[in-house]
């Protein structure tokens, strides 16, 4: 029944004004509109470089891509240069876009039902949990992990049914950076990144 | 709520050969190989047997196949809700067979999801043996059926033990059915399997594995476990170690901001 009385509020647009919801809810809130209403008036595939450019432009403030990156990098990202460190953010950033983008397309997305968060004002860390109908299937959950910086409230983590972006990402790149070095890891991004738009052109 | 039983099998086998990536792969070479056997059989025959079975079935027709097989599969996970002592979500999912099964034609519709209260749950025996307590033991490649661990392999006792279509006794119906739900399954898998590649780098076996582990440890836990799963050695990675904010990124914002503003216009 709140299920169904989220999805109304969330369809008049009443959610996002409400006063006394907390910060992490509401960012949550306002991005998964602004990306619903970019696939639903765009009307454009996720393999469309324009529509990952309209997602990314709408995504980007609520992230902190550089606590995201240096998760998933772990234990080697002090490693890192900060030329180093800045690759790595930029390449990782293009890739999690994509695969948002993906995500959303190839499940053909209806509606982001965001639920309510419970936490203290003094709460500096949050999840706010979603649940995304899709038109095909059965609705799924996307949790979002958000800490306080000094600029707002920004996501770190991204979980899908559980999965966490950061957790199975970090796996991967050790095993590249164990291998190639952390130059290796770049590359592998950099060539990563590349071959992926003319795999979906080539299509 | 939840009691730590001791399970003697999987901690034993997790400490003779564990391995810094993985504390629940003991058996990864061997997983391996089975992956890429597996990868190779769903290439050759699975996947474009489904694509063909989404390219010339009608969406309402799959709708209908996938409803029907769904609605066999909730007396399943009502069992599995009662014996986690989960009464009211137990009892809702047999709401929701005894309406599927008549208003909804058989199964075919599944009207019991259109009303509110009476949603679908995932529920199966893994489920049901992880809330008492039981670890899920190492992670094993199938032949043929793919990812389980230890425990969830129950799950196939379960679905045969509590599917009514035990009880039909002609076996070319009940192969049947077998098959259209196996191509049904794997046609739902088609979206996953994009987003999949478009996630992966690097070690797609890793991948696989990595998510399969998390979404069951979620699972357990109606998606609110208490602590994020450790899959590996404990990797410390505290806010005060990683200095995320002395890097200046400011830059970076900058010039990527422009180029995506600048080419959405012009693209037609």
């Amino acid at each position: 029944m709140r299920k169904f009385f989220g999805c109304i509020l969330l369809l008049t647009g009443l959610s996002a004004v409400a006063a006394d919801v907390p910060a992490p809810e509401q960012l949550v809130r306002t991005t998964s509109k602004d990306v619903l209403e970019v696939m639903k008036k765009e009307n454009l595939s996720p393999a469309d470089k324009r529509f990952r450019d309209l997602v990314e432009a709408k995504v980007l403030p609520s992230f902190d891509f550089n606590r995201l990156t240096a998760l998933a990098v772990g234990k080697y990202w002090r490693q890192a240069t900060p030329d180093q460190q800045a690759a790595l953010v930029r390449e990782f950033r293009v890739l999690l876009i994509r695969t948002y983008s993906t995500a959303i397309g190839a499940n053909k997305v209806q509606d982001i039902n965001v639920k309510p968060v419970k936490m203290a004002d003094t709460d500096t860390d949050a999840t706010v949990r979603t649940e995304v109908i899709t038109a095909s299937g059965q609705p799924f959950p996307i949790d979002y992990r958000l800490l306080k910086t000094a600029n707002g409230w920004k996501v770190y983590d991204v979980a899908v049914e559980g999965v966490s972006l950061v957790t199975n990402y970090r796996t991967s790149f050790n095993q590249t950076i164990q291998k190639d070095g952390i130059d290796g890891l770049i590359k592998a991004l950099v060539d990563r990144n590349a071959a992926q738009p003319a795999k979906t052109s080539a299509k | 709520m939840r009691y730590s039983l001791p399970l003697l099998l999987s901690p034993l086998l997790l400490a003779a050969c564990a391995t810094p990536a993985n504390h629940y792969d003991p058996l990864e070479p061997v997983n391996r190989k089975v992956y890429a056997f597996n990868v190779a059989v769903d290439k050759a025959v699975l996947k474009p047997v489904a694509r063909g079975y989404v390219a010339v079935t009608p969406s309402p027709v799959r709708t209908a196949v996938s409803n029907f097989f769904g609605n066999l599969g909730d007396v399943y996970i009502g069992t599995s809700n009662f014996l986690q002592g989960k009464w009211r979500q137990g009892t809702t999912d047999f709401g929701r067979v005894i309406f599927n099964s008549t208003l909804g034609l058989g199964g075919l519709i599944d009207i019991a999801s259109m009303a509110p209260g009476l949603p679908k749950h995932n529920e199966d025996l893994g489920q049901v043996l992880g809330f008492w307590g039981v670890g899920s033991g190492p992670y094993l490649m199938l032949p043929l059926l793919g990812p389980k661990t230890l425990r969830d392999t129950t799950d196939y006792y379960g679905i045969y033990y509590l599917s009514p279509t035990r009880h039909i006794h002609d076996s070319a119906t009940v192969n049947s059915m077998g098959g259209l739900n196996l191509v049904e399954r794997r046609a739902q898998l088609l979206p996953v399997e994009e987003t999949m590649h478009a996630a992966a780098f690097g070690d797609e076996y890793a991948f696989v594995r990595d998510s399969y582990l998390q979404r069951r440890y979620s699972l357990v836990w109606d998606g609110r476990p208490p602590v994020p799963l450790q899959l590996g050695d404990k990797v410390e990675v505290d806010d005060d170690e990683i200095d995320v904010k002395s890097l200046d990124m400011s830059g970076l914002e900058k010039i990527e901001a422009p180029e995506a503003s600048k080419k959405s216009p012009s693209a037609p």
